[in-house]
């Protein structure tokens, strides 16, 4: 493995569990539990720096010496890093389609069998945006793993 | 509609030439600067290298390129 190989594999564990977190913070059982807009601000900052202190953190132990915290990649950990980013983004896309699909669906088939969820509560709002926004990072970190384990050879 | 082009593969020699130079893996991918992964995939043909890799490559065993690395169109 290499280092940008034992990154990814740190940061998608880190990211996961950042995640269970927030899922643990904003959900019970199914349903989101309404919040205030102060306790929604502090847990947005706690999220956003756990993500910013465990990166560092992970990026600081797997940087090769010399390297100033910055994992050694070279062209191939790029070019599977770019790739893993545009599986992101193409997941972000389509998360967001499904919200304005589902908007319209709620506005245009009144009473219809979707799963309803109330975008008009700022709680849910905050969880189904925040969630999108960790999820496509786990994403990343995932189809990162998978290019390298699919190129993975034995020599 | 326009007829698709076959995408060809690009073989290499590099496991012969560095087994004949007495070079390890990591040694090329020191000299090239790469990974010694990446010089794995490379010569089990499952990642193709950029242009500037394979010339990096090509040089470090003094060879001419299509000496290490050759165009299979029908690939």
């Amino acid at each position: 493995m290499t280092r940008a190989e034992k990154y990814s594999t740190a940061s998608l564990i880190t990211s996961a569990l950042i995640f269970w977190f927030f899922q643990m913070r904003m959900l019970d059982g199914w349903e989101v539990v309404e919040q205030s807009a102060g306790a929604l601000v502090s847990l947005y900052i706690t999220i956003v720096i756990l993500f910013i202190i465990s990166e560092a953190i992970i990026a600081g132990f797997y940087s090769g010496p010399g390297q100033g915290g910055e994992v050694e990649k070279d062209e191939r950990d790029l070019l599977i890093e770019k790739t893993a980013e545009q599986n992101s983004s193409w997941f972000t896309i389509a998360a967001i389609n499904i919200l304005i699909i589902h908007l319209l669906a709620n506005s245009f088939f009144e009473g219809h069998a979707f799963p309803r969820i109330d975008l008009t509560s700022m709680s849910t709002l905050f969880f189904v945006l925040f969630s999108i926004m960790i999820l496509s990072t786990i994403i990343a970190r995932a189809s990162t793993l998978g290019y390298y384990i699919a190129q993975r050879v034995r020599s | 509609m326009a007829k698709k082009t076959p995408k060809g593969r690009v073989n290499n020699r590099i496991r012969e030439l560095r087994n004949e130079a007495g070079l390890t893996q990591a040694a090329l991918a020191l000299s090239v600067g790469a990974t010694r992964q990446t010089i794995v995939a490379i010569e089990q043909g499952k990642y193709a290298p950029s242009l500037e890799l394979a010339f990096r490559i090509v040089r470090a065993f003094n060879e001419d390129f299509e000496a290490v690395f050759q165009f299979d169109p029908l690939g």
